[in-house]
């Protein structure tokens, strides 16, 4: 049985408070992955795979749906450079060797200006000009 | 707030309110604050990190088990039996009675093991003789044993360094 001379010296013991401690060292270390943060990393990583994918397969030259896509393929293709061999052909089909060279010189560009925009070279080359 | 933050919120919380006695029970046994504080964050910071607190049903008896289980550990690996070092402060003493303080400490010091350790459970701990015991894989009645013995010598012990004290001036 606790006697009254045991409570009164619990009561002085407690008015010792014991020191608190040191704060906690938590920047010291990273709280663990959890496995739904894990899952969430992989999944984030393959949907971001695929979505690479689809727009390396949708900007692949003469695949793609898109028109304005088709617009420039066309362009680059009437811009392309002379060759040789077109050049002896050129020559072949002329009625003159003067009109073979105008026609390598002064043939007609592809546009590279969408259709529904004109280009300036366009509007100036209307125009009638007096030197 | 997720699960994690709940749990960190939690531990943050226990660590405020029972870290000062987790702080002085480790010390009790270990002697020296700083190996004592290391325990008790070492103890804390694996909650954090394995997050498992809820499993426990008596979160402040687990606890101040962990924290007995992480010293003895260490104690076994490093092979001590050395005396309590009992130089650094324990306690915040009342009206900065430091000499009260120092007397207290060197009583507790002077405790056997066992008692000792159930005498910091009951007054700042905080436990009952029934968790003592269930902590200490005793039974209650030696607990409570354990504790009048403790008590007994701690007030012998503590008048008879006042009055050397007294002595002395």
């Amino acid at each position: 049985m606790p006697t009254p001379d045991d409570e009164r010296f619990e009561t002085y013991l407690k008015q010792f408070r014991p020191l608190v401690p040191d704060a906690l060292p938590l920047h010291k270390r990273e709280p663990a992955f959890s496995p739904y943060r894990v899952l969430g990393i992989w999944g984030a990583g393959a949907a971001a795979a695929i979505i690479l994918g689809l727009i390396g397969f949708r900007v692949r030259p003469g695949q793609s749906g898109s028109p304005n896509n088709s617009q420039l393929v066309g362009v680059n293709a009437a811009a392309q450079s002379l060759t040789m061999r077109d050049a002896n052909s050129k020559l072949a089909r002329a009625p003159s060797y003067k009109a073979a060279l105008d026609e390598m010189a002064f043939h007609r560009q592809g546009s590279t200006v969408p259709k529904d925009k004109q280009s300036a070279v366009a509007v100036l080359a209307k125009e009638k000009i007096k030197l | 707030m997720n699960r994690i933050e709940r749990n960190l919120a939690e531990i943050e919380f226990l660590y405020r309110q029972h870290g000062a006695a987790l702080l002085l029970f480790a010390s009790a046994i270990v002697g020296e604050r700083a190996r004592a504080q290391d325990a008790v964050h070492q103890v804390f910071l694996k909650l954090i990190e394995n997050g498992n607190l809820n499993r426990a049903a008596d979160k402040k008896a687990y606890l101040f088990a962990c924290i007995r289980n992480a010293v003895l550990n260490e104690r076994k690996i490093q092979d001590r039996h050395e005396p309590l070092e009992t130089d650094s402060a324990w306690f915040s003493p009342p009206n900065t009675d430091v000499t009260g303080e120092r007397n207290l400490r060197r009583a507790l010091a002077d405790l056997p093991d066992d008692q000792r350790e159930v005498v910091i459970l009951h007054i700042w701990g905080e436990l009952t003789f029934l968790q003592i015991a269930d902590l200490l894989s005793i039974s209650s009645n030696t607990a409570a044993s354990r504790y009048r013995y403790a008590l007994a010598k701690l007030r012998d012990s503590m008048s008879a360094k006042e009055n050397s004290c007294a002595d002395s001036r």
